[in-house]
This record gives structure tokens, sequence and C-alpha cells, in this order.
């Protein structure tokens, strides 16, 4: 096999040093910021700290926890990654399965396509988006964060070419056999995919889990955001002029904001080794073979 | 490509052979298809396209107060205004410089390194640096910013190190050129762990049996790699190649606004800080508008372009 | 229920009335009227205002304080000790509808609820740019303020806005006003040179007292540092450029006053008119003595990059003797610099002359901070009006004996402790109240105090410096809360307050300035910083102000020289 030759052995190591050194280039700043979260907040101020607390405490991290909002904000938060994840494959999934035939089978498609290119360039702004979601009757509900950005071109087109990627022998075997169009998509299709749902589902999720500002204006009551949107509002720029050298003294904002980095951060990252196990490769090819 | 030519041929004759049917039975006949598509288009008529009518705003003088309907109409004058600018054709090219520097590293590094990192054959090794690596998405420009200032410092780590070294200090942030530099690579560093995952699950669709029939052909990794491995990324790298195009003229607001001085704003200054500055800051919200139209613009006339030139030299529909 | 139950019910309540009467009337044997008649002659007379209380209570939307506030019990957002004191004082509910989350978001949100023309609360506060309080006069959805002014404003008002009439300017349109000013302490603003006292001890030098002196006091701070830093590891004068030459910490205004000019502002010329700062003659000669500083390695060589605060680490660290801030500096963030060096003595210096011998710095005796605006729909503007004056009048400077002595809430922020009513935090805390200072969800965005009058700051803070005791509850509060050096600078800038100028134009943004102000105030920025690094020469200092002239500020001038014509007349 080729990886027992010398040659192989020796890029080998090289590439494994190669990737510790990057890793390392990945992690020194976060092991910075992990060491400012735990730091008083005077040494943090003055830009004394490095790659180890000083003064050791965890108050940045328990003036978030104790924070009134903090526990609804997560099970929001989780509510709608999960929510908003599982619809937007759904739709995603279902037109990019359509979309993924050529034009004589799905007659227009090509105007589908474009249709759905457009809105990834062309967008009225902030305004006319806030009209209608007041129009709809969404301010202040959950849904005012799902719904607006569950169709995403980006993903649509993304997961087709992941569809056409697979060998077409078995659609039209399966085709053949008399299962229709919906038959073929889930007993063939979705099996052979998962890398690419994975990859698709954990790109919407981190898209939730980060959004921070539709909560901010859609959501007037503020029992209601999710995390990314509380987290702002738990470390606010202070105006000094109107609080005044009493409260920015208690204000030690750099461990604070540190603190939610990590905070926030956290459950989105244990998700990802959890859908790396899709990430194995060869599962299209034994599905053919059976 | 081998596999690739083939089933387009496959393709090809399927479609002659259904080239008598009329459109109006493959609708009869595969109106689910239609069906699996219509829930996304409704939600982007409704999300994306009613919107859409704010876009007027570029042609007003758009007031909050007076709305859509009563702000005065003026025409082309906003976008009069903004490419009358003497700084506009420098702020344009400095947007340039940063986007395409941008656009070209974010394609080829997580590419080149989604490679590299299918080679390790730890499988344990191989998942800690992949997570390791998509860390940094997770930090803010503000964040990563403040980082950034502190360590490039005059007195920082860097030029610690530098001096310790015998090299002369460097004032990263406060030169043009290097601080384009760092705009550059710190972008590539923020976000192509995360870039990698899409190549890594697009190599989990290579088959095995084409490294087998390789291997007992008598080729080494390398040809493996040539051959297999980066054809078979191909594809997916035009896709998001295309894509990318789209917001080429977003330069990122976000990191250069957080990162730059008065010392460098001739090399630094991007269309978006500097709609924000002229634009945005005293409200007027239309030049914003009209910024937003004409980046759009470009974009799509880039997207079409790609996807033109995609289909005449390779025969493939990026989408 | 079937129908007899319900007879029951209703034979059950009612007997239950009849007792409860009866017990009201042998708790107050008198011939009460019977609660039908409605109000007595006597009230109906009078109105609420004058009442001092709504009878029945109204309900009053409101902003709530940016961020995220704590509560402490059971209170929440809409009923909390804050509200209950409002219903209870004023009969006024204040129900808050609007929680701002940060500055960005609350601008947004209110442009957005403008332009989409959703229902804003009956008061509106707003404290950031000028340009929103603009958009939002000019959204026609807020009233005229004049006529509530008149007719309600209390005397403590009244007596700042007489002598300031020009508190009113910014929030005027057509020469009508629509918003009603927070004000805020005078001379708070105002900014000084902070030098480290015991690095010139150790020296044997004297404070600076002009600019050469200055020159000396950095090269031994430099080269014979006191606490044994290198040259290589000092530089002794830091400030922040980013934002401009005068700002809020780590500014220069006070330098460049040592030249005759205060940049960044109008100030008044000899012949009447207004002139802007940062392009005066003298302005250049600042930068240049800047220029060589920097050569020198007197000056950090970040200072471009660095905004305000950062520029304070280095004096922080130890590693910079002397920094342009506020009053306040020494009690955050300057103070941080004793955490390593106790022995560090930073003290408050007067104003430094120049080479022709001229002082100046920046000054601010208007004292407004944020804006007030009333819903044209809110029926009763009369009604921030009773708050406000209330708070001004019995809370702002609380007699002795008054309901605020001690603070706003017992149980909040203060309590009787072992039979001594205290505002001690340290012995809140020790009893279990743990005091924050978002209790209170004050209608004017201020925490701590709401309503503050002007001069009462300086005046403690002098009376203080002076070695008198305190005496009245905000006095203590300030002997309590301010260090030394707070008090000392308080007297300093006082003592200098005729040398100081305050920005003369205080209207809204004229035409040609939203047009043009962005990019005139570009190319300051860009040829200050420059200047400090050599890149841009005395020529290209005259080259900047011959072409900010024409680029649109010698129209902006005009513009603000007639505006100050319209109200100086």
């Amino acid at each position: 096999m080729y990886y027992k030759t010398r040659g192989y052995r020796i890029f080998n190591a090289v590439n494994s040093i190669f990737m510790a050194a990057v890793g390392l280039l990945c992690l020194l700043p976060m092991l910075h910021l992990l060491a400012v979260s735990f730091s008083a907040s005077a040494p943090a101020n003055a830009g004394l700290v490095s790659f180890w607390p000083i003064g050791f405490n965890a108050e940045a991290y328990l003036r978030t926890f104790s924070s009134r909002l903090f526990v609804g904000a997560l099970t929001i938060s989780v509510l709608r990654a999960a929510v908003g994840t599982a619809m937007t494959m759904f739709i995603t999934l279902m037109a990019a399965y359509a979309l993924s035939k050529d034009e004589r089978t799905l007659v227009g498609r090509n105007v589908y396509i474009w249709f759905m290119i457009f809105t990834m360039l062309f967008s009225g702004g902030l305004i006319p988006s806030y009209m209608l979601i007041v129009k709809l009757g969404l301010i202040n509900r959950f849904w005012a964060l799902i719904l607006p950005t569950l169709a995403s071109a980006y993903n649509i087109i993304l997961m087709l070419n992941f569809f056409r990627s697979l060998p077409r022998e078995m659609e039209e075997a399966s085709l053949i056999d008399g299962a229709g169009h919906l038959a073929t998509f889930f007993r063939i299709y979705l099996p052979l995919s998962l890398p690419a749902i994975a990859t698709v589902s954990l790109f919407t999720i981190v898209f939730h889990w980060n959004s921070y500002f539709d909560g901010l204006i859609y959501i007037g009551d503020k029992n209601r955001l999710p995390l990314a949107s509380v987290l702002q509002t738990i470390i606010v720029q202070q105006d000094f002029r109107i609080v005044g050298p009493e409260v920015m003294a208690r204000l030690s904002q750099r461990t604070l904001k540190a603190a939610q980095i990590f905070i926030g951060a956290i459950p989105v990252l244990l998700v990802y080794p959890f859908l790396q196990r899709y990430f194995i490769s060869g599962i299209v090819l034994g599905a053919v073979k059976q | 490509m081998n596999t690739r030519m083939w089933r387009n041929r496959k393709l090809h004759a399927g479609a002659r052979r259904r080239n008598r049917e009329t459109a109006l039975s493959s609708l009869r006949r595969n109106w689910v298809l239609h069906l699996m598509v219509w829930p996304a288009v409704i939600l982007f008529f409704i999300f994306s396209y009613l919107p859409m009518a704010g876009i007027v705003m570029a042609f007003q003088n758009f007031k909050p107060g007076l709305g859509f309907l009563n702000s005065p109409w003026v025409g082309l004058d906003q976008f009069r205004f903004l490419f009358g600018y003497d700084n506009f054709l420098k702020v344009l090219r400095n947007t340039l410089v940063f986007s395409l520097s941008k656009y070209v590293l974010n394609i080829l590094i997580p590419f080149g390194f989604a490679i590299l990192l299918n080679e390790v054959r730890n499988r344990r090794y191989k998942r800690t640096v992949q997570t390791i690596v998509y860390l940094p998405y997770f930090l803010s420009w503000v964040t990563l910013a403040g980082i950034l200032l502190d360590m490039l410092s005059t007195q920082g780590l860097v030029n610690t190190v530098m001096a310790r070294l015998g090299m002369e200090r460097i004032m990263f942030l406060g030169d043009g050129f290097w601080f384009r530099l760092t705009v550059i690579f710190s972008d590539v560093w923020k976000s192509f762990g995360f870039n990698t995952i899409l190549y890594l699950a697009a190599l989990t669709t290579v088959s095995p049996d084409l490294y087998e029939s390789a291997e007992i052909d008598g080729a080494n990794r390398f040809r493996q790699t040539l051959h297999i491995t980066i054809p078979s990324l191909v594809p997916i790298t035009v896709v998001v190649a295309t894509l990318a195009l789209g917001g080429l003229l977003n330069a990122n607001f976000d990191q250069v606004f957080n990162l730059y001085n008065p010392m460098v704003y001739e090399k630094a200054d991007i269309i978006d800080t500097f709609v924000y500055r002229i634009g945005l800051l005293s409200g007027k919200y239309s030049l914003g508008a009209a910024v937003g139209l004409f980046k759009s613009f470009i974009g799509l006339i880039l997207i079409t372009i790609s996807y033109r030139l995609a289909y005449r030299f390779t025969n493939y529909r990026i989408f | 229920m079937t129908r007899r139950a319900k007879t029951i019910a209703t034979l059950v309540l009612s007997i239950a009335m009849i007792l409860g009467i009866l017990a009201g009337c042998g708790t107050t044997p008198t011939n009460t009227p019977a609660p039908t008649s409605g109000a007595t002659p006597t009230t109906a007379e009078k109105s609420p205002f004058e009442l001092g209380k709504f009878d029945p209570p109204i309900t009053m939307t409101a902003v709530s304080r940016v961020g995220d506030p704590v509560y402490l019990y059971n209170d929440t957002l809409n009923d909390n000790a804050h509200t209950r004191w409002a219903l209870d004082q004023f009969g006024i509910r204040i129900e808050y509808v609007l929680e701002p989350a940060d500055a960005d978001s609350y601008r947004t949100k209110l442009q957005l609820m403008i332009s989409s023309n959703e229902t804003l609360p009956d008061v509106v506060v707003y404290t950031q740019d000028p340009v929103t309080v603009g958009q939002l006069i000019e959204s026609g959805k807020f009233m005229p303020i004049m006529e509530t002014y008149e007719k309600y404003a209390g005397t403590e008002y009244k007596k700042h806005a007489e002598a300031n009439p020009q508190i009113f300017y910014p929030f005027m349109k057509d020469g009508v006003a629509y918003g009603i000013p927070i004000l805020e302490y005078a001379h708070n603003a105002d900014t000084l040179m902070w030098i480290r006292k015991d690095w010139l001890d150790a020296l044997s030098l004297d404070i600076p007292k002009t600019v050469d002196d200055l020159e000396v006091v950095l090269q031994k701070f430099k080269y014979e540092n006191p606490d044994g830093f290198t040259p290589e590891e000092v530089f002794p004068f830091t400030f922040s450029f980013k934002n401009g030459a005068k700002t809020w910490l780590s500014t220069m205004d006070w330098f460049f006053g040592a030249y005759g000019t205060v940049p960044m502002q109008w100030n008044p010329m000899p012949d009447g008119s207004l002139a802007y700062g940062s392009i005066q003659p003298g302005a250049k000669d600042a930068l240049l003595k800047l220029k060589d500083w920097m050569d020198k390695g007197y000056i950090p060589q970040d200072v471009a990059t660095w905004d305000e605060f950062t520029a304070t680490q280095i004096f922080v660290q130890g590693k910079a003797g002397v920094i342009g801030g506020g009053n306040w500096v020494m009690d955050w963030p300057c103070n941080g610099v004793k955490a390593e060096f106790p022995d560090a003595e930073v003290v408050p210096v007067g104003l430094i002359a120049g080479p022709d011998g001229k002082m100046g710095a920046t000054m601010d005796i208007t004292a407004a901070n944020g804006v007030m605006l009333i819903n044209k729909d809110f029926a009763h503007p009369e009604a921030y009006w009773m708050y406000y004056n209330y708070l001004l009048e019995n809370y702002a400077n609380p007699p002795v004996g008054g309901v605020f002595e001690y603070g706003f809430a017992q149980g909040y922020d203060w309590e009787i402790i072992d039979g001594v009513p205290t505002n001690d935090k340290t012995k809140l805390k020790e009893n279990g109240i743990d005091y924050d200072y978002s209790y209170f969800n004050f209608l004017t965005m201020m925490p701590g105090n709401p309503a503050r009058i002007p001069s009462s700051y300086f005046d403690a803070l002098i009376k203080l410096a002076d070695g008198l005791d305190p005496v009245t509850p905000f006095e203590k509060r300030m002997a309590v809360e301010r260090s030394l050096e707070t008090r000392m600078a308080a007297k300093v800038i006082m003592a200098e307050a005729d040398k100081r100028t305050q920005n003369a134009f205080t209207g809204a943004p004229t035409v040609t300035m939203t047009e043009k102000w962005s990019l005139l105030f570009q190319a300051e920025l860009e040829t200050y910083t420059k200047m400090l690094y050599g890149q841009v020469d005395a020529a290209g200092f005259d080259a900047f102000v011959a072409n900010w002239l024409k680029d649109g500020g010698e129209q902006v001038t005009k513009e603000v020289n007639d505006w100050y014509k319209s109200v100086t007349d």
C-alpha cells in the first residue's frame, strides 16, 4: 500500500507537524481570550494578560450566567437552531432534489434557479424587511427569527450540486422499478447524501446560533431573545458621559467579552464533532454495490 | 475527469431520447418535482422579493419620517453623488485589492488544506486538527481586531520577537502595505478552517474504488492526488468560486472598520467604510441603498459571465 | 354554576360588601360622601399638575434603559421600586414598551419605527448622535415643547435654562424646540493634563507650566525613569488621535490650547465671528511640536491606531507619565496604575502655556446630555415634567431630612442597619443587598443620578477639596464616591475657567455640514495623524487648510456664523 512507502512516511511526518503548527496558530488567540476571561478586570483592562490568567476568578462567567435572561435565552437559541435547521433542511433538500434534474424533466428549472440566484444578490434592505415582519404580525414572535431565512439560495445550490454528483444509474434504476420521485428522493438520495446534509446543516446551525441582530430588532420582549442577542445586551458599550466613572469602573468589559465568546460558542462547537461522524468516505460506493 | 465526462455523455443521450416529449407531458409526469420547489419559491417571494420594493430608496432622498411613499424622488442623483467623488476610484481599487486577494486565497487555501488534512492517517488527530482550525471562525471582528492591534503594535508580541531576531520594528497597522497584508491574511486565517469543511464533505463522495484501481496500476499517492482527489474537488470549487463572485465588492466592512485608522485611509478605505463615513453616519440611507444596488449589479454580471464560461468550456452547468 | 349557586354567591358577596362598608365607617366615623358622588369641589378646580398627582392614575409608555437591568427581590421591568414610586407619588403608571439591547439596535429600532409608522412610546429618551435626533424631530411625531416648558418646568430647571438658552438649540427645527434637554453636571467634560507627581518629585522637577517645561519633564521621564524602566520601554506622553484631537479621554485639546486654538469646535474670534479650531495656524505649530516629540521617542509610536481607552493602557502600566482627561480619570481608568505602583501619585495640572504664553482648553457649561422627546399624541406632557421636576428638586441634591436623604428606595440603595440608616455599599452587601447601579430604571436613562443640577457637582467637589466637611447628603456621597484627585481637578479647572472656551456652535447640523462634514473631518483626521509621523509637513498642513475651505469648509463657516448671528441677536 502507498502509505507504507518511505517517501509517503516522510511526507506524513512533515504533514502532521505542519498540521500541529497550523492548529497552534489557531489555538493561541483562543488561549489568550480564555486567560483574559478568567482574569481580574484591572490587569485585563491594562492589557497585561497574555496566555495565563492574572488574578484568577470566574466572575465574568458568573455575571453572564446570573443574568435573569440567560437560561431562557439558551433555550430559545437551541430551539431556534433545531427548528430553523430542520425546516431549512426540509425546504432545501426538496428544492435541491427537484432542481438537480435537467430542464426537460423539470420544465422551467432555469427560471427557478435564476429566481433564486437573484435573491442572493439583491435585497431591499432593513427597512422594508422590518415593515414586512410588522405587516405579517411576526413582531415579538419566535417565527420572525425562522421564516425569513428559511430558504437560502446558497444552500440549495450547494445541495443540488451534491445530488448531481451521485451516480445517475441508481436514480434511473429506481425510476424504472416504478418508484416515484418522492420515493427515489427519500430512499436513494437522502441516505447517500449524509456528508452533504451534515455540512449544510452545520452551516445552518452556525448561522442561526450566531445571528443576533434580527433578534434585537424583531423581538421587543427581552425574555424572548436568543442567546446571541442577550449576550449583546450584557456587554453594552456604555456611554461614559452618562454612566460616569463609578459604573465604568465596575464593568470589566474585556473579561466579560472574552467569557462570552466561550459561553456563546461552546454549544455550537459541541455539535461539530457529532456531525463529523458523517464525513466518512465510501458510503456512496457501498450503496451502489448493494 | 473521466467519470464526469462519461456521465455527461450519458446524460445527453438521455436528454435526446426525451427530446420528443412536449413540455406539457413532462409537467404532467413530473408535477411532484414542481411541488417540491414551490415551498422555497413562495418563501423567496415573500421574504426576498416583496422587500425588494425598498430598492426604490436608491432613487429617492429617503427620510425615515416620510417613508417610501413621501420621500422625494431624485432619480440617479445618489449614483452621481457617489461616482462624482474624486476618491471613488481609489476606494474601488482598494476594495478590489482586498476582495480579489481574499477571493483567491479563500478558495485555494481551504482547498489545499482539505487535501493535506485528508492525508492524515490517524483519525483522532485529524478530527482534532479539524475542530481546532474551525475555532477562529467564531471570533467577531471586534474581538479579533482588539487582539491584532495588541499583537501587532510596535511593542507587541510580533515586533518583540522580530526585534530579538535583529529585525526592524514594523508599524503593521500604520503602514498601507503591511496593513493590507494584515487584513488579507487575518481574514484567511479566520475562515479557512470553516471553509475547509465543504471540501472535506466533497471528498467523502470520491469512490475508494478509484484509488484502489490506481494503486493496482502502480500510481503513487502524489499521482493519485493529482488525478483523482483534485479533479473530484473541482466541481464544488467551481460552484463556490462562482457564488462568491456575487459578493466580490464586499471587502468585509467589520474587519476593515475595526482595524483601520487615519494613517492608512488611502490604502485601506473600502467602498463600505467610505459610504459609512460619508453617508450612513449622517443619515443618508439612500446613498447606502444606491451603493448596494451598484454592488449587486456588478455581482450579477460576474456570476452570469462565470456561469456562461463554465458551461462553454467544461460543458458543466454550475446551477 | 347552577342558578341557585349563583344566587347564593351574590348574596354572600352583598353581605361581605355591606360588612366592609360598615367596617370602613367604623374606622372613620365621619360622614364621608359615597364613592359614587365623584371628586370633591376643591380637587375639581385644581389640575393634576397643581395637585402633583393624577387621580385616577394615567399610563405613560416609555423606553427602558439600554442594556440588561438587574432587579432585586421580585421586581420586574414594569413593577419595581421605581415604577411603584412613580405610581404612588404622581399617579403615573410607567410602562416600558421598548427594551433596547444596545445603543446601535436602539437607534436602528427608532429609525425603523418612524419609517414604518409604528406607534412610538409617549416619552422617548435619546442620548446618542445628533443625526438620529434630527430624524426623530423631522418625523413630525413629537410635540413642540416650549409651551410645556413655560407652563410646567420647575424652578431648578428654569434657572439653568434661562442662564443657558443654548441648551435648546440642538433640538430646534424652524425656530421651534422639540426636545427637553436632560441636564448634566457643568464642567464634567472639561479636560486637563494629568502627570505622575511621584516621578517629578523623584527627579526634583517642578510641575510644568509651559510646553518647554513639559519637554524637559518628558526627556527626564524617558531617560532617567524613576521606576527604573529603560528608555526603550518608556513613552512618557500618551494620547489618542484616532477620533480627533479633542475627545472624551486621552484628549489633546489642552495642548493645542497652549498654541491658541481649541480643535474640533467653533471658537469666537476677536472680531466676534466663529472659526473652526482645527484649521487655525496654532494647530500647525502644535502638531509640529508633537512630531518633534514623536521623533524623540516621547510619544508611543502606536498612538495613530489607539482609541481613547487603549491609549490609557500604557499609563496604567506605569510606562507613561502624562495624559489628558476629565476631572474623573483617577476614578477610572487611570487609577489602575496604583495596582502595580501603589506609590504612584497622579495630579491634575493647570493649563500649560505655549511659546507665546497662550493657554486654553475646552469647556462645557451648557451642560445638557441627551434629550427627552414627547409623543405629540400624549395627552399629559406635564406628567414628564412632574416626574423630572420632582427628582431635580428632591433627589438631585436632597436636603437633610428629606425623603431621599440616604438614597432612592429603602432596601435597595439604603437600609437601616443596626438602627442607623446607611447607604454604604459594602455594609449593604454584608446585609444581603447587592446594590447595582441599574436597579432604578429612570426615565432619563442616567443611572445613579437621573436628575442632575449642573452646578451641584463642582460646587460639592470644590468644597471638599478645600477641606470642608461634607454636610448635605449629596456632598457626603461625593466624599465617598470621588477620589481626592477628582476634587483637586475640579478646583484646578474652576480656577482657570476664564481661560477655557466653550464650543459656540450648538445648533443642529447646517445644510452643508450634512453634505460635506464627514469628508472634511476625514481630511482633518488624516492630516493630523500624518503630521505626527512626519508624513505631512507644514506646507501640507497649509494645503489641507486651503482644501478644507475650498471643499465646503468656507460655506460651513458662513452657515455657522449666520446661525450664530441669528441666536445672539
